[in-house]
């Protein structure tokens, strides 16, 4: 099953291309999320591997949904908010508009 | 692995890797947005598929069900249109492809050359029983220390909200 770790690294490696190639906040704090997906991914494969044979891992991947939880619920309303002033979700538009 | 679990694990694979490249290459948030809805349930596969049963139950109730659909519904709301400036092009954003990329062949390499010590072992302990147990012992404190964040957020909202709901009030 060493497949599911690759798959969570290519997951990672998706994320941080999001991060990067995309303009908008919204799109950047999808890649965030994806790449929280890959993390608990990695976390939950961990429990069950044979060099560790513990359930702390999972419990851990719990604390990662309530933390991405929180950080969608901050991040949505700082992007309406941030929508509402500037007219525009592009970070380089909010830049520009941004008082020194 | 063979047989048809072995073809499993291949289709979930696949799967996870479609919606995830699609949650980056769409143009359109809402269709990322989508995207990353089944993104959540193809990993909550994954978790079935190692045993880990609880968290594939609150990957679906709370992951996919919760957080996705509220993206979903704040995009649709926030009424975006006109994406097609939505993918940066320049020097610095070849380089941290580049550099991006180098990441993916480090993890791989590593994951490859450790695979005999990350083998899933589908027979350790599953019980419910002895998560909880391990929650409310020795991650008591963290545990309790959500529930502050999580009531830190409600205020962080809320306060956001209401400074531009009063400002829009003092405007008129």
């Amino acid at each position: 099953m060493i497949l599911y770790y690759y798959l969570a690294a290519i997951l990672l490696t998706l994320g941080l291309l999001g991060l990067l190639i995309k303009k908008d906040l919204v799109s950047m704090l999808l890649s965030l999320e994806v790449i929280l997906a890959a993390i608990s991914i990695f976390y939950g494969l961990f429990s069950k591997s044979v060099g560790n044979s513990s359930l702390d891992p999972q419990l851990q991947v719990l604390f990662i949904i309530i933390i991405a939880a929180a950080e969608a619920g901050v991040g949505l309303t700082l992007i309406i908010q941030l929508m509402k002033k500037n007219n525009s979700v592009y970070v380089c538009d909010i830049v520009e508009n941004s008082e020194p | 692995m063979n047989g048809p679990q072995g073809l499993l694990d291949y289709l979930i694979f696949f799967y996870c890797c479609f919606f995830g490249s699609l949650v980056v290459l769409r143009q359109n948030p809402i269709e990322s947005a989508v995207s990353l809805l089944f993104l959540f349930i193809g990993v909550a596969g994954i978790y079935f598929r190692i045993n880990a049963v609880y968290l594939s139950g609150v990957q679906i109730i709370v992951y996919a069900s919760a957080i996705a659909t509220l993206f979903i519904f704040v995009l649709m709301l926030l009424n975006l249109d006109n994406f097609k400036k939505n993918l940066k092009k320049s020097y610095s954003t070849l380089v941290g492809i580049i550099i991006v990329f180098i990441v993916l062949g480090m993890l791989v390499v590593t994951f490859y050359e450790n695979s005999d010590f990350l083998t899933v072992d589908l027979s350790s302990d599953n019980s419910f029983k002895a998560l909880f147990t391990l929650l409310f012992e020795k991650y008591l404190i963290p545990f309790e220390l959500t529930t502050v964040l999580i009531t830190g957020v409600i205020f962080t909202v809320i306060t956001l909200n209401k400074k531009q709901f009063l400002q829009d009030e003092l405007k008129k």
